[in-house]
């Protein structure tokens, strides 16, 4: 599945959000979201982002199709800066990359029956007279498992599952290379779940898409993705494939946050060590390395944690970690 | 841990709702125990009956739509649906509490933490709280800086007014037991000030307030991020130890049932469809809905594979149109011509179990 190309390489990626305040409505300081992320996704791939709530992974998706204005960095996709792009080569690079919205109830206009929710991109792009986008919708439906008879009836007759597949043809009908998947199951029915990444898995390999999923549930990212990235305060921590990382996490982030997967055998019940405390301001981030005030071998070893800068660092493997000291 | 002193009792409780729509049998027919110390997982799709089963054991139906329409819930020897509201109440909140899913929402954003926790243990064990009482001398004070100024003495009464409640000071200690740190700062916080764990330890601070003997958590971890969720978990397990509270856990999430329960209940459409020790559903389902349910969710412990996830087809069916004999056949693997037309019953077996369907599944799956 992996070719060796990548078809996007994200380079220092920031995105900080101002704070105004006071009369004026001056800045007093910035929410640094995305604080500085590189990587590659490979053609074909599906690259999962991990991470709390509040870490920035869905920041990171949009920044890279420049649903917000990223702060600095830059993101190639198939070697053309998309940062800089303007006007009319923005709009076709466009097509080539979609998302699929994490809410399937907010992100449908309830007012426009599910045909044109799923044509509207042809329209917007031009792409279709109205009898062709018709055939297209209908075909992109089927494929989606949705009935094409459908075509004519509104998001609210819909269940969950079959709204998030609209948005699902909504993303396809431009025939994308690359969709951002942010959180595409998390809000969905347990048996319905399985049927979407089903779907989703089904796709890509019809079409030959890259997926950037972004998601917090741990046993559906092991069970969709090549390659994994675990995202803190902005930072990626951690970036290894999907089975290096659950058999050998190693940095600390890593290691809490998969201890504290619940698993769904009552013979496998542990007693797990806890990361203390919340995940702290994003406005004001710890020094140095940023997991430090709730690492436990920082507290145990008192490393030089609190300064410096902690980048990733290859050890082999294609396995990156941004910690130091915990490689045995 | 579970003893076989019976402590909750339902017999055949049926919750219905009558809307402009039809009639929807949100909780039908439904029986089950829970023995003193148990811990009880209810495990569901959305839409399944389970919050409202458990609502109705608090008699907290919203009335009308909804309607208790018969069934019996025995709370030790007391038919809580007989009992009179105000029995009712002084036993809401205090022998039987309930930790909601939105920490958010739950909570009452214009009063400090302290005071929400200490309500419940003024009106339940008649601790002198921040009443009329307190007020009226505050108010007293408050008129005595007007007219003299405020020297240091007035403000220091004033300020410590509510702290020296002995409601105040448990409600301190209940928020070190949930284990927020420095509680005696964080009592003065409003909910606001609070992240969504620490807001979930409040709720757990007020539910254990009274020790109750039952304590429901409806879908109490599912807005946390899994870190936070590990942490709460770990403390509703560690309270459990100490108190021993029976627990009923209402989730989605068959993983925090896993960890947690000792018996897990099934419920599909407003029914029970199956019920056993945890290690009996984990190991060998013998519903198809519970064995979809197992085999349809990736699972973290096992490394990924190129196959297909088993799923079960289909959706949940619509509450005002269910189908005719078993609820599941539509969806269900195993479905022959007897499902669709006869309901199963719900048939104990040799080993405790309770089953309600016409194919079970026998060792090794199918």
């Amino acid at each position: 599945m992996n070719n060796l190309k990548p078809l996007l390489e994200v380079k220092g990626l920031k995105k900080h959000f101002p704070i105004t305040g006071g009369l004026l409505g001056r800045t007093v300081g910035y929410v640094k979201a995305v604080d500085g992320v590189t990587f590659n996704i490979m053609d074909g791939e599906t690259l999962s982002l991990v991470g709390e709530s509040g870490s920035g992974k869905t920041t990171t998706g949009k920044a890279i199709l420049r649903l917000n204005k990223p702060t600095t960095g830059s993101v190639l996709f198939e070697d053309e800066d998309i940062l800089g792009m303007k006007g009319e080569k923005m709009r076709r690079m466009r097509r080539k990359m979609q998302i699929i919205f994490q809410d399937p109830y907010g992100s449908l206009n309830p007012r426009l029956p599910v045909g044109e929710i799923i044509g509207e991109p042809l329209v917007v792009h031009n792409l279709a007279s109205r009898k062709e986008r018709e055939e297209q919708v209908m075909e992109i439906m089927e494929t989606v498992g949705l009935r094409p008879e459908y075509l004519h009836r509104y998001p609210h007759e819909f269940s969950g599952g079959q709204r998030q597949r609209i948005g699902i043809a909504r993303a396809l009908i431009l025939q994308p290379k690359f969709i951002v998947c942010d959180e595409p199951v998390s809000a969905l029915d347990v048996s319905i779940q399985s049927q979407v990444i089903n779907l989703l898995q089904e796709l890509q390999s019809k079409f030959k898409l890259t997926y950037l999923f972004v998601a917090h549930d741990m046993a559906v990212v092991r069970h969709m993705s090549d390659r994994i990235a675990v995202m803190y305060l902005g930072k990626i921590v951690e970036l290894a494939s999907g089975e290096e990382l659950f058999k050998h996490p190693l940095h600390p982030y890593t290691k809490a946050l998969l201890e504290a997967v619940p698993v769904p055998d009552p013979e496998k019940r542990k007693e797990r060590s806890l990361l203390e405390g919340d995940i702290p301001s994003p406005i004001n981030p710890p020094s140095g390395c940023r997991f430090h005030t709730r690492c436990k071998y920082y507290a145990q070893n008192k490393f030089p944690c609190e300064q410096g800068d902690y980048e990733l660092v290859d050890i082999g493997n294609g396995h990156f970690t941004a910690c130091p000291y915990v490689r045995d | 841990m579970t003893s076989t002193e019976v402590i909750l009792d339902i017999k055949n409780l049926k919750t219905y709702f009558y809307t402009s729509d039809g009639v929807v049998a949100a909780v039908d027919d439904v029986s089950f125990q829970l023995h003193k110390g148990e811990t009880l997982g209810i495990v569901g799709e959305s839409g399944c009956g389970k919050s409202q089963t458990m609502l109705s054991v608090m008699r907290l139906i919203q009335e009308p739509p909804g309607k208790i329409v018969s069934g019996e819930i025995y709370f030790h020897d007391e038919n809580l649906l007989k009992v009179p509201l105000l029995k009712m109440r002084s036993l809401r909140g205090a022998a039987i509490s309930m930790i909601f899913q939105e920490p958010m929402t739950s909570l009452n954003p214009v009063y400090q933490v302290g005071d929400q926790i200490a309500e419940s243990l003024t009106l339940h064990q008649g601790l002198r709280g921040w009443d009329w009482g307190y007020r009226l001398v505050s108010w007293g004070l408050f008129w005595k800086w007007v007219f003299t100024g405020f020297p240091r003495e007035t403000k220091k009464r004033l300020s410590r007014l509510k702290v020296e409640t002995p409601a105040w000071q448990r409600s301190v200690e209940l928020i070190r037991l949930v284990g927020i740190p420095d509680p005696e700062k964080r009592v003065f916080n409003f909910p606001h000030e609070m992240s969504g764990g620490m807001r979930q330890r409040v709720m757990i601070a007020m539910a254990m307030a009274c020790n109750p003997e039952i304590l429901i958590a409806d879908e109490a971890t599912t807005a946390l991020d899994v870190t936070i969720q590990a942490q709460i978990l770990e403390l509703m397990k560690d309270l459990k130890r100490r108190f021993g509270m029976a627990t009923v856990l209402v989730t989605h999430n068959l993983a925090v049932v896993a960890e947690m329960a000792d018996n897990i209940l099934v419920m599909y459409a407003g029914k029970i469809v199956e019920y056993g020790t945890a290690s009996q559903i984990f190991r060998q389902p013998m519903h198809p809905y519970t064995w979809g349910l197992l085999h349809s969710i990736p699972r973290v412990d096992q490394p990924k594979t190129d196959q297909k996830l088993p799923t079960i087809e289909g959706m949940v069916p619509n509450p005002y149109n269910l189908p005719v004999g078993c609820k599941f056949h539509p969806r269900c693997f195993k479905a022959t011509s007897v499902c669709k037309e006869q309901e199963p019953p719900l048939e104990k077996t040799a080993d405790g179990r309770q089953i309600r369907c016409w194919h079970r599944i026998t060792e090794g799956g199918n």
